[in-house]
């Protein structure tokens, strides 16, 4: 495992130098110009020009390429941000909070209410238990997550007043109360999410139910719960735990729409705004927090395969 | 791990402890803590992040010609040279409480705490708290003393205009505002913005005569300087010399940009924190020095009512609207027109219609291609229903106004009717007369657009279907808006862009007129009406010269002027004197 793990980690820095060319290439290769976007409309040819040389974006490319590859590989420095003044790291990790709060919130909904929605289909399976819910699992993937989460705040924030329409509220600032700011959008992501795992874990359980040691066990005489839980589950969550892994991933590197609708300063906003903005050292930077976090969360999961399932060896 | 392979541990055992690790919630929440996040108390939210502001929107506010000064030596320099503020009369926003956290929603972040740095009207609207002018903006749109103690002094030959400063003002850093500061701040403005290099383009030397005196002498008359500096898109505040010295290098004649640090202006209200894309905290500068006299528009006495103001990015209109509806913001800074009716009909809402504002247009490229013939553009401009075009633009047509003149009638004498038979003539029959008489052949005309501001789009959408009426084919070229902005600068890749251009105050106020300016017009009668604007200072040749540019603008067709559109602002109930002003004024606003 140990020699699995160094492996896998040592891949990590040409893998992460492949997607920088890439995310350099790509996002260099889009028309626009920051410094025509700072200095606004009514900005004159030389303001513009004092404001690019101000970026050096009027040095040659492979130069600014070779500059921003050594300070992020050698010094692990992702640059400054052209339009925000700030170190990129900064940046981002200024939205690492409420970033990876709103992944919890998020993964927190979709484990709480896709798995057990799974079983309970799995166990009443063909009856009408099992038809009502994977009904609302469809339902629950049809429904874009922006316009759920525009219901929720008419019926929460709106009619009922009992949750924020939107906004976010630091750890430090708020405690523990900051958590109801992100209720809502969690529940907006989580919903969509919980329904496509509600469907992996039922199909995932109906495999296993049908299993011969499943048979063994029931023979024997164990209660129910105990099959289920002790026995069924732990094999049928192999499958979905892929699943779960690139859900985390994905909510961890941030939520867009979900960010715009309840006004969350993540990550998801951070790199949709430095788009509009042609801010290029934030855009290569969050692309390359991103790659990491989904190779690393990649990483996770196959140990806990190699943990879950004794089959499951890496040499 | 290393138990769990040695087999000390099961697997389940494993498990367990794993999950009660993962789930530790203070490991997680002192991680995150760590990681940083929003330091303000009070909600915030990311930045919209949207690129600047597209439309040169006017300040709300003109120069008329006919507004002379009252105690200067010589004729007015520029239209308005400013009738001292009244005195004795009430204040409106006398009486108001102190105290309060205002919170005001934005729709895209603070580019720069630095006004001079950029173009952006949000930058001069947050920062228009923390930097003062010279002069400024009364209520009837003449020019007043702000920070200086009264009317300039204009020499007869119009070429020397001395200051004189208001005694006892302090910077928020505590030290006093002298004229050193003056002369610096004003050769930084002279250095960095268009209206410093255009308007004060023959200034030949600013001086400090004593401590509260300052001289400006230009080589020729001027008639433009108190629009220059007075008029808040002029953006010439007033920095520390100190801090103007730290952001200029001597050696290559560069101005930087100044930090968040060194935001230091004379205003009721001071920078406390910039979050990017997320807030701009300012606090009341309780060490400010007001004017005495009753508030008049941006001048006169600045109350300061309440404690904080913070303004947060709402990208989102419906977002933005939920959060006033709810009472997380007090105001909205703008909502789309078709929010107009759900906010009137809100008991808890005040929907305020801005006036005046930008005006759609449809940009020419004069340099190269299809749109320098100008009978090509003239048929264009014959093909033009404005109504039509403005109706299929603006939801709401209370947001929105037809009108030939350039400059809106809340400009007072600026307004003017010349040449206004060729606005709205909708004549599909002249238009094909006037493609007969060009070198146009059919070709595709490419407009480049964005949806990124909804008001492009579509006027650009339904202008083009009424050409095409006349034989124009378009072809739409729709992108985001910052690829709107780099491609309108390059001759080869379009005919036409789309924007906004409002009138500042002073036919002097816009670039648009000019051959710098993207389009690219060269028009001998147009540039010498804006020539002949920078050096005279008579108000009634002005007012003559004005309708030269406008009728040169008519029969040149720069751009197509389509209509002027009204920005929809709005406030909670229980907020009060927030005022129409296009321009954001929140030191007289006050809580209930």
């Amino acid at each position: 495992m140990a020699r699995y793990l160094s492996r896998r980690l040592l891949t990590l820095i040409p893998l992460l130098f492949l997607v920088a060319v890439i995310a350099f290439g790509l996002v260099r290769m889009t028309p626009g110009d920051p410094a025509a976007v700072v200095a606004g409309p009514d900005a004159t040819p030389e303001q513009v020009a004092r404001i690019r040389t101000a970026m050096g974006l009027d040095r040659p490319l492979p130069i600014q390429f070779v500059d921003w590859t050594k300070r992020v590989f050698l010094h692990a420095d992702l640059g400054d941000s052209l339009v925000l003044g700030q170190p990129v790291m900064k940046v981002i990790l200024q939205r690492a909070q409420p970033t990876l709060l709103l992944a919890i919130m998020g993964a927190f909904f979709t484990l709480l209410l896709g798995v057990p929605t799974g079983i309970f289909a799995a166990v009443r399976h063909n009856s009408w238990v099992d038809r009502v819910l994977m009904s609302g699992a469809i339902i629950g993937l049809s429904i874009p997550n922006f316009w759920l989460g525009l219901l929720l705040v008419l019926t929460f924030s709106i009619h009922w007043s009992i949750l924020p329409p939107s906004g976010f509220v630091s750890l430090q600032d708020g405690g523990i109360m900051s958590v109801k700011y992100l209720v809502l959008p969690g529940l907006a992501i989580g919903a969509s999410s919980a329904a496509f795992l509600a469907r992996m874990v039922r199909s995932s359980m109906l495999d296993v139910l049908r299993q011969d040691f499943i048979r063994t066990a029931k023979a024997k005489g164990l209660r129910g719960r105990s099959v289920l839980y002790r026995h069924a589950l732990k094999n049928a969550m192999i499958p979905p735990l892929t699943v779960i892994g690139m859900l985390v991933a994905n909510l961890a590197s941030g939520t867009v729409i979900i960010e715009i609708v309840f006004n969350v300063p993540g990550a998801g906003r951070l790199l949709i705004n430095s788009v509009s903005r042609r801010d290029y050292p934030v855009m290569q930077g969050v692309i390359i927090i991103t790659a990491f976090i989904y190779i690393l969360a990649n990483l996770i999961v196959d140990i806990l395969y190699g943990l879950i399932d004794p089959r499951v060896r890496y040499e | 791990m290393q138990r769990l392979m040695s087999g000390e541990y099961s697997r389940r055992d494993f498990i367990k402890r794993l999950t009660a690790v993962g789930f530790t919630a203070p490991a997680v929440a002192a991680f995150l803590a760590a990681c940083g996040g929003g330091s303000d108390k009070t909600p915030t939210s990311a930045s919209s992040g949207s690129t600047s502001a597209a439309t040169s929107a006017s300040s709300g506010g003109a120069s008329t010609p006919a507004a002379t000064s009252s105690g200067s030596a010589s004729p007015a320099a520029s239209a308005a040279a400013g009738t001292a503020v009244a005195t004795g009369g009430a204040d409106a926003s006398a009486g108001g409480k102190k105290g309060g956290t205002l919170k005001v929603a934005i729709n895209t972040d603070l580019a720069s705490v630095d006004m001079m740095w950029g173009t952006p009207n949000i930058n001069r609207d947050v920062m228009g708290h923390v930097y003062e002018f010279l002069f400024t903006m009364s209520e009837k749109n003449t020019y007043i003393p702000m920070l200086a103690e009264k009317d300039m002094d204009i020499s007869a030959d119009g070429k020397t205009f001395t200051i004189t400063l208001r005694q006892g003002v302090k910077f928020h850093n505590g030290a006093d505002f002298t004229s050193a500061d003056a002369v610096a701040s004003l050769e930084r403005w002279h250095r960095m913005t268009t209206r410093g290099k255009t308007i004060a383009a023959n200034l030949t030397s600013i001086t400090a005569k004593d401590d509260h005196t300052v001289e400006m002498v230009f080589s020729q008359p001027n008639g433009g300087l108190l629009f220059a500096i007075g008029q808040y898109g002029g953006l010439a505040v007033m920095f520390p010399k100190e801090v103007v010295d730290k952001y200029y290098d001597a050696t290559t004649k560069e101005d930087k940009e100044i930090k968040d640090a060194d935001a230091i202006g004379t205003g009721p209200y001071k920078l406390k924190e910039w979050v990017r894309d997320n807030s701009v905290t300012l606090v009341r500068n309780d060490d400010y020095s007001p004017r005495d006299e009753p508030s008049d528009g941006r001048g006169g006495k600045r109350w300061a009512y309440v404690d904080q103001i913070v303004f947060t990015p709402v990208q989102d209109p419906t977002t933005l609207l939920n959060g006033l509806v709810s009472g997380e913001f007090h105001i909205s800074y703008a909502s789309p027109p078709a929010q107009f009716d759900q906010i009137n009909s809100d008991p808890n809402l005040v929907p305020v219609i801005i006036k005046p504002g930008s005006k759609a247009v449809a940009v020419f490229n004069k340099k190269k291609g299809l749109g320098t013939d100008q009978k090509l553009r003239q048929a264009c401009l014959a093909a033009t229903n404005p109504q039509e075009v403005m109706a299929g633009t603006i939801d709401n047509d209370k947001f929105y106004a037809c009108f030939a003149s350039l400059a809106g009638k809340e400009w007072g004498d600026w307004y003017t009717e010349t040449a206004s038979d060729l606005y709205a003539q909708n004549n599909i029959d002249k238009a094909k007369q006037l493609i007969a008489a060009s070198t146009y052949k059919g070709e595709k005309l490419r407009w480049i657009t964005t949806k990124d501001y909804d008001y492009m789009y579509r006027s650009a959408l339904v202008a083009s279907k009424e050409w095409e009426k006349a034989g124009i084919n378009v072809e739409l070229i729709v992108s985001d808006w910052p690829t709107v902005v780099t491609n309108r600068s390059k001759e080869d890749v379009y005919d036409i862009f789309s924007t906004g251009i409002g009138f500042e105050g002073d036919p002097l106020g816009t670039g648009a007129y000019t051959p710098s300016w993207p389009g690219w017009t060269t028009s001998p009668e147009i540039t010498k009406a804006e020539t002949a604007l920078v050096t005279e200072t008579d108000p009634a040749k002005r007012k003559q010269l004005w309708n030269d540019l406008q009728q040169g603008f008519y029969d040149e067709v720069p751009y197509i002027q389509f209509g002027e559109m009204y920005t929809l602002r709005a406030n909670r109930k229980n907020v009060h004197n927030f005022t129409g002003r296009q321009d954001l004024m929140l030191w007289n606003v006050w809580l209930e």
